[in-house]
């Protein structure tokens, strides 16, 4: 049986956001505090998760947000490159219309000055 | 039985559907199909009741879009026209006659005569085997046949 390649599953998942099919995207961002998994609405960043069990995570996003939830590289890159603005300790500038909500920044600013996620 | 998320069908469903577009249209034009196949299904995602018989449903949307393909016309083949009485497809006749059957033989009928699939493709549709399809289609087309003569 031939599987499904790497680059045609990548290119449904971007094909499904480029189109607007998704109540939210998500993704799995490797940061030097380990990996986040983050996930946005067209509307913009809607959560961060430090630590984040995906299946969990991912139904938690399907009754918040709706059933359309998607694995998707592409809607999560701004976000991507926030957080990697923000662990190179720069200023984070608001990319693609991506503005993390207040408790999204807050974690960020304490990973900065190195203390614990709760 | 709740509807899942969708990255959770698609993920459970993705390496089945693309083997069966693979079989039916080859790898080269499996790869738009498939694509095509489950853009199509998260369009209409949100508006299935329930998570029951999503497997057939995968299929179901699979099939019609392989026939399309097939019905494209190509440069280096020719094929033959669906069979068809009134101009309309053979699989639209039938999903409305079929509208009554119970899930399982409605499924059957409509993946054997609708959209031509063989026995095994329809056992793997229903999450069966080839035997338990054969007889959930004759099951089906006896329970048609009642009804016709009702």
């Amino acid at each position: 049986m031939t599987p499904v390649s790497a680059e045609l599953d990548r290119r449904f998942r971007d094909a499904a956001a480029t189109e607007h099919l998704l109540d939210v995207a998500y993704d799995l961002v490797d940061t030097p505090v380990g990996l986040l998994l983050v996930a946005a609405t067209e509307r913009g960043l809607c959560r961060i998760a430090y630590d984040a069990e995906p299946e969990q995570e991912v139904e938690r996003l399907a009754h918040a947000f709706g059933v359309r939830v998607l694995r998707s590289a592409r809607p999560i890159d701004p976000a991507r490159r926030q957080l990697d603005e923000y662990f190179a300790g720069g200023r984070p500038r608001a990319a693609g219309g991506l503005q993390p909500p207040r408790a999204a920044r807050a974690r960020a600013r304490a990973l900065r000055r190195g203390r614990h996620l709760r | 039985m709740t509807l899942p998320p969708f990255e959770r069908f698609y993920d459970e469903h993705k390496e089945e559907i693309y083997a069966f577009l693979v079989r039916r249209l080859g790898r080269e034009r499996a790869e738009d199909a498939f694509q095509e196949t489950f853009l199509r299904a998260l369009r209409a995602y949100p508006k299935l009741r329930h998570g029951e018989h999503l497997r057939a449903w995968a299929y179901t949307i699979a099939s019609r879009i392989a026939i399309d393909e097939h019905r494209r016309p190509r440069a280096d083949a020719d094929l033959p026209e669906l069979a068809s009485l009134d101009g309309r497809p053979a699989f639209a006749q039938l999903e409305h006659l079929a509208d009554e059957l119970p899930p399982t033989e409605r499924a059957a009928v409509v993946l054997r005569y609708g959209y031509d699939l063989d026995y095994a493709d329809i056992g793997a549709a229903l999450g069966s085997n080839a035997t338990a399809a054969r007889q959930a289609a004759s099951a089906g087309i006896r329970r048609l046949r009642r009804k016709e003569r009702r």
